[in-house]
């Protein structure tokens, strides 16, 4: 009956011994922090572009893909609210869309405005001024496509953060396995 | 007409305060939605952006044919039916 062999342990490809498979203490804890201010990194990255689409992957250094992810979810958003107006962001009365609308971070803003010229308008009933909304709210086809616009650059804003936290910034070198374990 | 109302009147369209008077032909406006998302979805998927165009264009294509196909589809079924 054939025993089992014991693994052989892997050799370093100098000298030809056995590697010391034990990291030694300073490079493994250098490794560690490289890893801790990378994920910190990425996690400024993916708020950034939260704040503005594409900025995450341009703060990373991934200068052509920000700028694309910027012209293309800036376009489609900016686009939605050209088709609709303002109305279309709406956190009080579509609060299912906004969770989408909510991943460009300006939509907080378009939101918080839009609210304020309806609260406005509310305050004006019985008044003259009451005729002027200050907007004209969309209805129909117009904000069917610009909730839809609106809603869907997000979600790829969403998409496009996730794969901001993941990306690896432009010019940091991971840590060489072979440099932790010598 | 006082003042007021005659301020609130306005003729020329506003943008961002007045939405698009689209509701005729407003199924074309799929086709730059469907591009962006195929200019987004390859951003993030290709390694190399040198590839960016034809891909998204092929995507873009293949997304349209499709929705363009089930249109058919279900205006037969309706026609039919």
């Amino acid at each position: 009956m054939n025993e089992p062999t014991p693994p052989t342990p892997p050799k370093t490809p100098k000298t030809g011994k056995p590697a010391n498979l034990e990291p030694s203490a300073p490079k493994a804890a250098a490794a560690r922090r490289a890893r801790r201010s990378a994920a910190g990194l990425n996690l400024a990255a993916a708020v950034l572009g939260w704040a503005l689409p594409g900025l995450g992957h341009l703060a990373l250094g991934h200068t052509a893909r920000g700028l694309v992810l910027a012209a293309t979810i800036g376009s489609l958003w900016l686009g939605g609210l050209l088709i609709g107006g303002i109305s279309v962001i709406d956190r009080r009365d579509h609060p299912a869309w906004f969770i989408g609308q909510m991943m460009v971070a300006p939509a907080w803003v378009v939101d918080r405005y839009h609210d304020h010229l309806r609260q406005t308008w509310n305050r004006r009933v019985g008044t003259e001024a009451h005729i002027d909304r200050g907007y004209v709210p969309a209805h129909g086809k117009p904000e069917e496509q610009g909730t839809l616009y609106t809603a869907l650059a997000g979600l790829l804003n969403l998409l496009a953060i996730i794969d901001v936290l993941y990306r690896k910034p432009v010019g940091v070198a991971e840590p060489d396995e072979s440099e932790v374990f010598a | 007409m006082t003042p007021i109302s005659a301020a609130s009147v306005t003729l020329a369209w506003r943008p961002f305060f007045e939405p698009l008077p689209i509701d005729a032909g407003w199924f074309w406006l799929c086709v730059p939605l469907v591009v962006g998302v195929a200019v987004v979805y390859k951003t993030i998927k290709l390694p190399h952006l040198r590839d960016l165009p034809l891909e998204a264009i092929k995507l873009a294509g293949q997304v349209l044919l499709f929705m363009a196909l089930a249109a058919l589809l279900l205006t037969l079924l309706t026609w039919l039916f």
